[in-house]
């Protein structure tokens, strides 16, 4: 029973059932099993990408989608290579520790709406291992949209929030414009290979002009942008942390953010021809990490404070793809995935027990939550890069390799942002859990149901480093070893940062304030958010909505106007014509007499109509009968 | 060419004839008999379309289940039907609207038995277009199913008030504008100043054909030169292309469909707009090939013209059944630019989008028609957060609404992909870039007008408010089973197309090889 096949579809499977059956019965969805439902199945997919995991088989299933005579049909399929097996582990267990918080953490919910938040999770984990599997462009494509809609209904969640509602709305619209150059991009790779199969595309593409190629790598690394909330693109995903806190978890830290990098991975086959795209991707990636760690600095919601560090450590992770390090990539994707999960649901229990975001409202929350202290303190020193802690591993292998590989601006770039992620991350921590505050509320720790999850998640962040060898071994990556100053650069530079943030935010050493007036015209610029959302409010209200007046406008009063105004015009005359019609015997008289006189001038001879008459009744036309030459094909 | 078996396709076409008949007969007070006896001759058009589905031989294509009985035989004139699997298609989509549509006009207030009348007769006249191969019987269908709405929308229709600008203000607002009779009688004299392109084009053909007579398939066989093709074309397209909505001969679609009744906005957005279409493909591509790669680029870049203003048109209306209106102008858009793209793909994935488009448009009129009946209102900023109190219309409208942004799982994602496959690989390659930000402001509009209507802070429309509180409530009864069927088949169509490709591919490539041989 523990063959390939199976065990891929009792990954994929059981998410889908739960979502099928949550779905299509609303009584089943209105009562408490729905939870139990989709829990049980996200563990059921648990085990089984664990064993695949311990297994570590290959293999493939294939079906036909569309049919096609003239083309080559389009073929989907599901197949397993280390990237996905590991990849399931990491979407089904943080799935799971994640669903399971959310029974404590949203225990207020009414149960239809509990119902429907489980039904959107079954989906979104069916999704996101669909996504992880498939083995065609198209598929990844529909996945990738699927996932996207998830991330919607979830953000949205509390529909009736106004904010909510806009939040999920506008990550859906950012997605979605960068989802226009992947679409563009897909169907042009199609066009000049004629597949959309992955293994097929890999022999066929590198065949195709550079430029070309490059074109399409460029669009679908639009897409990736999008999704993955990579600079410019990334304003809507500090929003989206108006959705439920365990869905930031999940969705918008762990697992579907990070499906623009798993994109570029996947994709490395093509992106490896195309070393422009490459050093666009790394450019992104650096300015990406740099942007997201400075604007995570000036936060007072601690969300989205984790929110732009999501940004930030995304922004790493693209930066060493395209340095060509798919595997330290996809090293860091799998700590971060643990740790940040781990910090968004330490703050969802310190949201939960306080019902406030904004730090300057917590204050000394260790004394009155020492286990939450305990896991947030976990994740941020692995966040920061602190050794023994995951984060250490992946983050040093990223700036050894940008460093080794000569990439000395990025190099540079990226080591002062992890000096700034150390800084906002202990500036939080010292607000919120040592700070002299004392919040309003009395905050209590949170129940085991939301405690154990995260007792899981933070032995995995402290742990998840360690299996670095084998997982590379595993990934196919041959890692050199490098001893030298650089391996002690980072974690010397995320230590200072620590430093700094005791110094201003515990010790009181200098006021943060002043520092900030120093800078005023970056903290100014970083406090507008770059002006990002103004160009993007301009590009919208402006723009698209300036485009669809006039549009509306032409086709209302213009277009439709000449043909109301042609009615209009014939309804005038016929009302004067009518006029001819007067009712009086004397004036339909005159008209007869004029008619006779007219017709016996005519019939004088004035003009030869009689003779015409007769020379077309008796020739009758010829166009009439069929010229011959029309008719070919005839039997 | 008679055929052994049952006589299939006229059972499907003649069924609601028979059931207007027998309605006839029945006095206005039977409310249920009336209603039966509508529903139970769909159910038999619905099963006959479901057979020949299953007994259509897709491998074999072409036109099957043939019927033929002469009716006058000197001028050529002849009772003959077949459909291929472009036929089956539509067929299945009117079947499933038709079943849908019954049930979305149960609560119809008053003259009931009329109304199903003239929707039974409508619907006799789309099958026949779809099934018939006789030209003159094909213009005769075509003009019984145009007909009937006029008085459906004068009589059962709604108004509303619309103040015109611009410089022809004084004629819009003499003639009436947003009245239902102004909608009705727009309608009516723009499809009938199409026919007549029509007519005339059928009258030239049999003249030039010299065959003396209107049968499809002997008609398929001529060959006529290319400049008489082309200007017989243009009439079809002109023709036609008034009900397909093509630009700039939309503007009677917004206004026909916004004083619609529900039903009948839904079978005319869901197929009648498909009729102009199927026309274009069957006769226009079909009886004149050198003309339709002729004008193919002319085609297309009216098509994506409809794509981008359409959307651009839908996101400037705050009147929700015009914003639904106005998305089928975009989506007909489609439609068009696959027929244009002529390749496999393309053309595969305008049938599809006919079908797609058909279904998620009945979905969308029937919950506009839902939300009317217990808001009364149409001016979606007047509503809001109304998800709380109607969760089933709003999920219902959330999948309509993701269908026509074409989110993958749905089936408008499968015929837009398909049409934008087939518009690169065309000889027009640029018609891709537009059409697909046709798509992404699709996604802004319909994603925001779901969120003003459903999401957000409760708001009611003040007309509402006195006149029935407490009137926002889900739906009930019966008015769940058109969203439930119509819904179910995008999911199913989205999640698999295989099948319904499969049934119209070898008929598209038939018709593509007379095309471009």
């Amino acid at each position: 029973m523990f063959d390939p096949q199976t065990l891929l579809l009792s990954v994929l499977l059981p998410p889908f059932i739960s979502f099928a059956l949550n779905g299509l019965i609303p009584p089943l969805r209105k009562s408490k099993y729905a939870a139990a439902l989709a829990i049980f199945s996200v563990f059921i997919s648990t085990l089984a990408s664990l064993i695949l995991l311990i297994k570590r088989p290959g293999g493939e299933l294939i079906f036909e989608w569309i049919p096609a005579k003239l083309f080559s049909p389009f073929l989907f399929g599901f197949f397993l290579d280390p990237f996905s097996i590991v990849m399931f582990f990491i979407v089904s267990l943080v799935a799971l520790i994640v669903q399971v918080y959310s029974l404590g953490y949203m225990s207020e919910e009414n149960p239809s709406g509990l119902g429907r938040y489980y039904t959107f999770h079954s989906l979104f984990a069916f999704s996101m291992l669909g996504f992880v599997a498939s083995s065609s462009l198209l598929q990844i494509y529909i996945f990738w949209e699927l996932v996207g809609l998830c991330s919607y209904l979830l953000i949205g969640f509390w529909y009736y929030k106004p904010e909510a509602s806009r939040a999920a709305v506008k990550a859906f619209w950012v997605t979605r414009f960068g989802d226009v150059g992947f679409a563009i991009g897909m169907v042009i790779l199609w066009g000049a290979t004629g597949t959309f199969f992955l293994s097929e595309l890999f022999v066929k593409a590198p065949e195709l002009p550079t430029a070309y190629l490059s074109l399409c790598m460029l669009l679908i690394f639009f897409g990736a942008m999008g999704k993955s909330a990579q600079f410019p693109l990334h304003v809507w995903l500090p929003d989206a942390m108006e959705g439920p806190t365990p869905v930031s978890a999940l969705i918008h830290a762990a697992t579907m953010v990070v499906a623009g990098v798993y994109l570029v991975i996947r994709l490395f086959p093509l992106f490896q021809f195309t070393p422009e795209v490459l050093s666009f991707v790394i450019w992104i990636g650096s300015i990406t990490a740099l942007i997201g760690a400075a604007l995570a600095l000036i936060q007072e919601d601690i969300k989205r404070i984790l929110a732009y560090s999501t940004v930030s450590q995304i922004g790493y992770m693209m930066a060493v793809a395209g340095a060509g390090a798919k595997s330290i990539a996809f090293f860091h994707l799998f700590t971060h995935a643990f740790f940040k999960a781990l910090l968004f649901l330490a703050a969802g229990s310190i949201i939960h027990a306080i019902s406030t975001n904004n730090i300057w409202q917590m204050g000394r929350l260790s004394k009155r939550m020492p286990q939450t202290t305990i896991l947030f303190l976990i994740g941020a020193l692995a966040l920061s890069g602190i050794f023994p802690f995951s984060g250490h591993f992946s983050k040093d292998e990223i700036l050894v390799w940008m460093h080794v590989k000569g990439f000395r601006i990025h190099f540079f770039i990226l080591l002062f942002t992890a000096f700034l992620t150390a800084l906002y991350m202990f500036r939080t921590f010292f607000i919120v859990f040592m700070g002299d505050k004392e919040a309003k509320q009395h905050p209590h720790e949170s129940p085991w149901v939301m405690t154990l999850p995260m007792w899981i998640l933070g032995l995995l962040a402290l742990i998840a480093g360690f299996p670095k060898e084998s997982l590379f071994k595993f990934l196919g990556h041959d890692s050199e070893s490098y001893h030298s100053y650089i391996a002690y650069l980072p974690l010397s530079v995320s230590i200072l940062g620590i430093m700094t943030a005791w110094s201003i935010y515990q010790m009181k050493l200098f006021k943060p304030s002043n520092v900030a007036e120093a800078l005023s015209p970056i903290t100014s610029a970083l406090e507008k958010k770059l002006w990002l959302d103004d160009i993007y409010e301009w590009f919208y209200r402006g723009i698209l909505d300036g485009l669809a007046y006039l549009c509306g406008w032409f086709d209302r009063y213009i277009v439709d106007g000449i043909v109301n105004a042609t009615s209009w015009y014939i309804k005038q005359a016929s009302s004067q014509l009518r006029e001819i019609q007067t009712g009086r015997i004397q004036d339909y008289l005159y008209g007869i007499i004029a008619a006779l006189l007219l017709l016996i001038w005519l019939s004088l001879g004035v003009f030869p109509v009689k003779d015409r008459i007769n020379e077309e009744i008796v020739k009758p036309k010829d166009h009439i009968q069929a010229p011959s030459q029309y008719l070919e094909g005839e039997k | 060419m008679t055929s052994e078996t049952l006589p299939i396709l006229s059972l499907i076409t003649l069924s609601p004839f028979i059931g207007a008949v027998i309605l006839l007969l029945q006095p206005e007070r039977w409310y249920l008999p009336i209603r039966l006896t509508a529903l139970s001759f769909s159910i038999i058009s619905f099963l006959g379309s479901i057979i020949a589905t299953l007994y259509y031989d897709s491998e074999l294509g072409g036109f099957q289940f043939n019927e033929y009985i002469p009716i006058v035989q000197s001028l050529g004139i002849g009772y003959h039907l077949g459909a291929d699997g472009i036929s089956i298609v539509l067929i299945l989509l009117t079947s499933f609207i038709l079943i849908a549509g019954v049930f979305a006009s149960w609560t119809i207030p008053f003259r009931s038995k009329e109304f199903y009348i003239l929707l039974l007769l409508l619907v006799t006249g789309v099958f026949g277009v779809f099934v018939s191969l006789d030209l003159f019987l094909f213009f005769l269908f075509y003009e019984l199913a145009v007909l009937p709405m006029y008085l459906l929308i004068g009589i059962w229709g709604s108004s509303t008030k619309i103040v015109a600008k611009g410089p022809f203000a004084r004629a819009i607002m003499d003639m009436g504008l947003g009245s239902k009779e102004y909608g009705a009688m727009k309608l009516t004299l723009y499809l009938l100043f199409g026919s007549a392109f029509i007519l005339v084009a059928i009258l030239g053909l049999y003249s030039f054909s010299g065959l003396k007579t209107f049968d499809y398939i002997a008609l398929e066989g001529v060959i006529l030169p290319s400049s008489v093709q082309n200007w017989l074309f243009l009439l079809l397209y002109v023709g036609f292309g008034s009900l397909a909505g093509v630009w700039p001969i939309h503007t009677w679609s917004p206004d026909g469909h916004a004083a619609a009744p529900t039903a009948t906005s839904m079978m005319h957005a869901g197929v009648l707009m498909k009729l102009g279409a199927y026309g274009i493909i069957r006769l226009g591509m079909g009886l004149f090939p050198d003309a339709a790669q002729t004008l193919a680029p002319m085609i297309g870049t009216i098509a994506v013209i409809n794509i981008v203003y359409g959307a651009l048109g839908a996101m400037w209306q705050r009147d929700l059944k015009y914003v639904v209106a106005y998305s089928s102008v975009s989506h007909m858009g489609i439609v068009m630019l696959g027929a244009a793209t002529l390749n496999e793909m393309g053309l595969n994935g305008s049938v599809l989008q006919m079908f797609s488009h058909g279904i998620m448009t009945g979905l969308l009129f029937a919950l506009v028609g839902l939300i009317y009946e217990k808001a009364h209102s149409r001016e979606i900023l007047q509503m809001g957060g109304f998800a709380k109190r109607m969760p089933g219309i709003a999920t219902f409208f959330a999948i309509g609404a993701l269908t026509s942004l074409g989110l993958p799982g749905l089936s408008g994602f499968v015929a837009e992909l398909l049409v934008f496959l087939g518009a690169w690989k065309s000889s027009h390659s640029w018609w891709l870039i537009p059409a697909v930000f046709g798509a992404f402001i699709t996604a802004v509009y319909a994603l925001r007008v779901l969120k003003w209507i459903f999401f957000g802070t409760e708001k009611e429309p003040e007309i509402n408010h006195k006149e029935n509180p407490n009137g926002l409530k889900d739906a009930i009864g019966v008015e769940w089973i058109a969203p439930i069927i119509l819904s179910a088949v995008l999911i199913v169509v989205g999640l698999y197309p295989k099948p319904l490709l499969k049934l119209m591919d070898a008929s598209v490539i038939d018709l593509l090889q007379r095309v471009l041989k």
